[in-house]
C-alpha cells in the first residue's frame, strides 16, 4: 500500500478512490467546495441554519411567552428595549412570536417538501419511464393542477378540509407537486434512450428497477434545486392562507396571520406587521440563494473538471 | 451442431417504415461473425433486435437452439449482452465502476458478488484502483473496458459489439481489441460486431455479411473479402472506399 | 513565393479551477497554397490549433504566440471586428458534423446567400446565382431543388457539401477542415474529399486538413504534420509516410487493422513520457 500518508483534502479529491465510502465523500466534498465558492449560495446557507436553530430553541431564545401578553401596559408597545420588535395588540412580545413562528413555517416547507417532491419525482419518471396511455392519463391530471392558480386551489382545498395549519400543509402539498412532475418527465425523456439505460434494460431489469435505481438518482439533483427555489413560494403561500384566515388559527404565533392581524394598525403601529414581514422576506430569499447555489453545486455538467 | 444464434426471415418496421426486411443467418457456437454497412443499412438495427431491445415484426431469433419470444425472462437475457459505441454514453453517470458491475449481479441473484467484480475487473485489465471510480475519471478506452466487463460479468455465451472501438484513438481501438480476441479465446465467447469499418471487421470476424438498406447484400469469409473475391458490386464499392483517398479516383484533377 | 500562413511557437492554454490546461504548447509551421494534414489523438491539440488559426478559441482561452501571421496580415493584434471580417471571407472553416454547423431552421440557400452577403455587397439575384453555381460546383445535381430545403431535409454527405459550399462561396484563401468526413459513411466520404480536393486545387486555396486517421490524411494531403500532447512529433511529406522516424508515427501507423494482414495481437502504442517534452 501507500506509505504517504495523504492529507485529507487529497484523500477526498484523489482519482482512485479505495472505498465506495471514499468515492461517495470525494463526490461530496467536490459540490461542497463548489457550493462554498459560491458566497451568496452560503449566505443563504447561514440564513437557512439561523432559522432552524431558532426553531430548535425557541423556548431558550425568546424572551417572552408567544401566546401570553400584558393587556394592561404592554398593549401595541414600539420597539425599545424589554421588547425588541415591540408588541401587538394583545400585548405579546413580537419577537418571541417570530421565534416561535420559525417552527411553524420550517414545519411548513420541510412537510411540503417531504410529501410534494416524491410525489412529483414518481409522477414524472414513471409517466417519462412508461410513455405511451400511462404517460397521457398521469401528465393531464398533472395539467389540470397545474391549470389552476396555486393559491387559488390550494384556498378551495382548504375550504374543503377545514381551516388549520394542518390542512393548509396538505392543501400546499397537492397544489405543488404538478411542476415537479414536470421536471422529473422532461428530465426522464433526455436520459431514458440513453445507452446507459439500455444496458440496463439488457440485463433483464424490471422497469421499476430501472425507475427507482437509475431514473431517479439523476432527476434528483435538478429536483432538490427546485424546491428550494420553491421554498420561498411555499412560505408566502402559507403567509397567504394565514393571511386569509384559512392557515393557522389564533392564537399560534404563523407569520402570515400576524401580518394579517397587524394589518388593522398598519399606518400607527407599523412594526406590527412589518416585523413578520420582514422575517417572510429574509427567509425566502434564504432559500432562493441556497437554491441558486445548489443548482450551480449540482449540476451535473461540472462534476467532470 | 446447434448454433448459437440463428436468425431466421428477420424484419423490423417502425410504423411505416421498414429498418430491417428478411434476414436470415447462423452464427456457430465461439465463431465472430460480423455485420458490416453503412448508415441506415439496418446492421445496428438487427444487433438491437438480437438484445431484446428492439421490437420484432417478422421472423425469429433462437440463441442457443431456444426460440426467443416477445417477452423474454431473464435468464435469456443473461445470455446475450451487449457493448455499445459510445463508451460516454453508456455509462450511467452517477454511479461508480463498482455501482456499474453490481447492478447485474443484483438483478440476476449471483453470489459472491466482491470476488466476481474484482475478477472481471483484473480481465479486462483494470485492476481495482479503478473500482470506485466515477465514469467521469476515466478515459475513453477505460469507459469501454468496464463497459466489456459489465457485459461479461453475467457470463453470456453471446457478445453484441456495436461500433465497439470506432470512438476510440486508433492506438485505444487496437488495445480493445486485442483485449475483445483474447476474452474470446479464454470464454469460448460468440462475437457479433457491427461495424462500418472493413479492416477492424475482418480483423475480429471469421464471417462477415454486407447489409444495404435494411437487406443483406452478401455472406462472405473475412479471408475471401480480403482476397477481393467478392461477388456484388456494393461490396466491391466499400472495399474500395476503405482503401483510403486516390486522387485519380475522382477523376477531376 | 510567400507563405499563406506563418505560425511560429502558438501556446494555446486554458486556465481553470485545478491548474493551467496547455493544449497546444509551441507548435509552428508554414502553409503555401498546399494541402497541410494535421494528424493527432484526442488531446493531441490538433484541433484547438486550427481553432486559433480561425480565431475560434474558447472565451477563457489563452493564446499566444512568436508569430501568426495570415498573408500579411497579424493575426495576434487584429482586434475582434477585423478577425471577424477575416472569417468566412478570407479564412473558412468546415466542422466534422453538418447537422450541428447549419443552421436548423433556415434553407440552406439562404444560409449560403447570407454568408456571401456578409462578406460581399452584391444584389440578392446575383448572390443567389452564386449560391446555386456554388452548390453545383459541389457536385450537388439539383442545386434549385437544394437550394430550398432545409439541413433536416439532406443527407449527411448532402449537408456536408452544402457547408462546404457555404464556406467557399466567399472565395476564402485558406481553408481549414476539421474531421469533415468522420461524420460521413466511408463511400460518401470520398466523395466529399474529392469535391474538396478539387476545389482546393481549382481555386489554389491553403488547406489545413484536421484528422486522427493517419492514413486517410497521407493519402489527401502533400504534407502531414503529427501532433502529440500539444506539440509537432513529425512533419513529412504524405508519401513518405512509410519512411516516419517518430516512433509514436510509426506506432499510430501500425496499429490499425489493415485488410488482408493478419496480424494477432495488434501493436499496441507504447507511449513514452519523454515524447511529451
Amino acid at each position: 500500500m501507500r506509505d504517504v500518508t495523504m492529507t485529507r483534502r487529497e484523500w477526498l479529491l484523489t482519482d482512485r478512490p479505495q472505498s465506495r465510502m471514499q468515492a461517495r465523500l470525494g463526490r461530496a466534498y467536490v459540490a461542497w467546495r463548489r457550493f462554498t465558492a459560491n458566497r451568496l449560495a452560503v449566505i443563504g446557507l447561514v440564513i437557512i441554519l439561523g432559522l432552524v436553530v431558532l426553531a430548535a430553541f425557541a423556548p431558550l431564545l425568546a424572551p417572552h411567552s408567544p401566546y401570553i401578553g400584558d393587556l394592561a401596559k404592554a398593549r401595541l408597545l414600539s420597539p425599545g428595549p424589554g421588547h425588541w420588535l415591540g408588541t401587538d395588540d394583545q400585548g405579546r412580545d413580537i419577537l418571541s412570536r417570530l421565534i416561535y413562528g420559525s417552527r411553524l413555517t420550517l414545519q411548513v416547507v420541510l412537510l411540503v417538501a417531504v410529501i410534494a417532491a416524491p410525489i412529483g419525482l414518481l409522477v414524472g419518471t414513471v409517466a417519462g419511464y412508461a410513455g405511451g396511455w400511462v404517460d397521457a392519463v398521469l401528465m393531464r391530471i398533472t395539467d389540470i393542477f397545474l391549470a389552476f392558480p396555486k393559491l387559488v386551489l390550494a384556498l378551495a382545498f382548504v375550504a374543503a378540509l377545514g381551516p388549520g395549519i394542518g390542512n393548509a400543509i396538505i392543501a400546499i402539498a397537492i397544489t405543488s407537486w404538478p411542476p415537479y412532475a414536470r421536471i422529473a418527465r422532461a428530465e426522464t425523456l433526455t436520459v431514458r434512450n440513453s445507452d446507459y439505460i439500455l444496458a440496463v434494460q439488457l440485463m433483464g431489469a424490471s422497469p421499476w428497477r430501472i425507475v427507482l435505481r437509475h431514473i431517479m438518482p439523476l432527476c434528483i439533483s435538478s429536483l432538490i434545486v427546485r424546491v428550494t427555489l420553491d421554498m420561498a413560494g411555499i412560505i408566502l403561500t402559507a403567509a397567504g392562507l394565514g393571511f386569509l384566515g384559512l392557515g393557522a388559527q389564533p392564537p399560534l404565533p404563523e407569520w402570515g396571520a400576524m401580518i394579517a392581524s397587524g394589518r388593522r394598525f398598519i399606518l400607527d403601529q407599523w412594526w406590527v406587521a412589518a416585523a413578520p414581514g420582514f422575517a417572510i422576506l429574509i427567509v425566502s430569499l434564504g432559500f432562493n440563494l441556497l437554491g441558486d447555489g445548489l443548482r450551480d453545486a449540482l449540476d451535473p455538467r461540472g462534476s467532470g473538471q | 451442431m446447434t448454433p448459437a444464434l440463428a436468425i431466421e426471415g428477420l424484419g423490423v418496421a417502425f410504423d411505416d417504415f421498414v429498418a430491417l426486411e428478411d434476414v436470415s443467418l447462423s452464427v456457430a457456437p465461439g465463431e465472430s461473425f460480423g455485420l458490416v454497412g453503412e448508415s441506415g443499412s439496418g446492421k445496428s438495427t438487427l444487433l438491437r433486435a438480437v438484445a431484446g431491445v428492439t421490437p420484432v415484426s417478422t421472423g425469429a431469433i433462437a440463441v442457443d437452439g431456444m426460440i426467443l419470444g416477445k417477452r423474454r425472462d431473464k435468464a435469456s437475457y443473461r445470455k446475450v449482452q451487449m457493448v455499445f459505441q459510445d463508451p460516454y454514453g453508456s455509462l450511467h453517470p452517477r454511479q461508480t465502476v463498482d455501482r456499474l458491475l453490481l447492478e447485474p449481479l443484483a438483478i440476476h441473484g449471483f453470489d459472491d458478488t466482491e470476488g466476481r467484480i474484482v475478477h472481471a475487473l483484473d480481465e479486462v485489465g483494470l485492476g481495482s484502483s479503478f473500482r470506485f471510480r466515477y465514469s467521469h475519471q476515466l478515459s475513453g478506452g477505460q469507459r469501454q473496458r468496464v463497459a466489456i466487463a459489465r457485459a461479461l460479468i453475467l457470463e453470456p455465451s453471446i457478445l453484441l459489439l456495436d461500433e465497439p472501438t470506432s470512438a476510440l484513438d486508433a492506438s485505444v481501438q487496437a488495445e480493445v481489441l486485442n483485449l475483445l480476441e483474447q476474452l474470446r479465446a479464454a470464454r469460448q465467447l460468440t462475437f457479433v460486431m457491427v461495424s462500418h469499418d472493413l479492416a477492424v471487421v475482418t480483423h475480429l470476424c471469421d464471417r462477415l455479411m454486407v447489409m444495404q438498406n435494411g437487406r443483406p447484400v452478401e455472406e462472405l469469409a473475412s479471408a475471401d473479402l480480403a482476397a477481393g473475391k467478392v461477388t456484388q458490386d456494393y461490396t466491391r464499392g466499400l472495399l474500395a472506399a476503405s482503401k483510403g483517398f486516390r486522387r485519380e479516383r475522382s477523376g477531376w484533377s | 513565393m510567400r507563405a499563406l500562413l506563418d505560425v511560429e511557437d502558438l501556446r494555446v492554454s486554458f486556465p481553470t479551477r485545478t491548474g493551467v490546461i496547455e493544449a497546444v504548447r509551441g507548435v509552428s509551421f508554414t502553409l503555401g497554397r498546399e494541402r497541410l494534414g494535421i494528424v493527432g489523438e484526442s488531446g493531441s491539440g490538433k484541433s484547438q490549433t486550427g481553432r486559433a488559426i480561425m480565431g475560434l478559441t474558447a472565451e477563457h482561452g489563452v493564446i499566444a504566440a512568436g508569430k501568426l501571421d495570415f498573408n500579411g496580415t497579424d493575426l495576434l493584434k487584429a482586434s475582434k471586428a477585423e478577425r471577424r471580417a477575416l472569417r468566412g471571407k478570407r479564412i473558412a472553416m468546415v466542422l466534422q458534423d453538418p447537422k450541428y454547423s447549419l443552421n436548423p431552421v433556415m434553407t440552406i440557400g439562404r444560409q449560403i446567400v447570407e454568408t456571401l452577403r456578409t462578406h460581399e455587397p452584391v444584389g440578392r439575384a446575383e448572390a443567389k446565382r452564386r449560391a446555386l453555381d456554388m452548390l453545383a460546383a459541389v457536385q450537388i445535381r439539383d442545386p434549385e431543388r437544394v437550394f430550398g430545403l432545409y439541413p433536416h431535409e439532406v443527407s449527411g454527405g448532402m449537408g456536408q457539401r452544402a457547408m462546404i459550399a457555404m464556406m467557399l462561396i466567399a472565395g476564402p484563401e485558406l481553408l481549414i477542415a476539421d474531421e469533415p468526413t468522420s461524420a460521413l459513411d466511408v463511400t460518401v466520404q470520398l466523395d466529399v474529399l474529392g469535391i474538396l480536393n478539387h476545389l482546393v486545387a481549382e481555386r489554389g486555396m491553403g488547406l489545413i486538413f484536421i484528422s486522427h486517421d493517419l492514413r486517410l490524411v497521407s493519402s489527401f494531403c502533400d504534407r502531414v504534420i503529427v501532433m502529440y500532447a500539444g506539440r509537432i512529433v513529425e512533419e513529412l511529406p504524405a508519401a513518405r509516410l512509410s519512411d516516419a522516424q517518430h516512433p509514436y508515427t510509426r506506432g499510430l501507423l501500425n496499429c490499425m487493422p489493415e485488410i488482408g494482414t493478419e496480424r494477432h495481437p495488434l501493436p499496441v502504442l507504447d507511449r513514452k513520457p519523454e515524447w511529451k517534452t
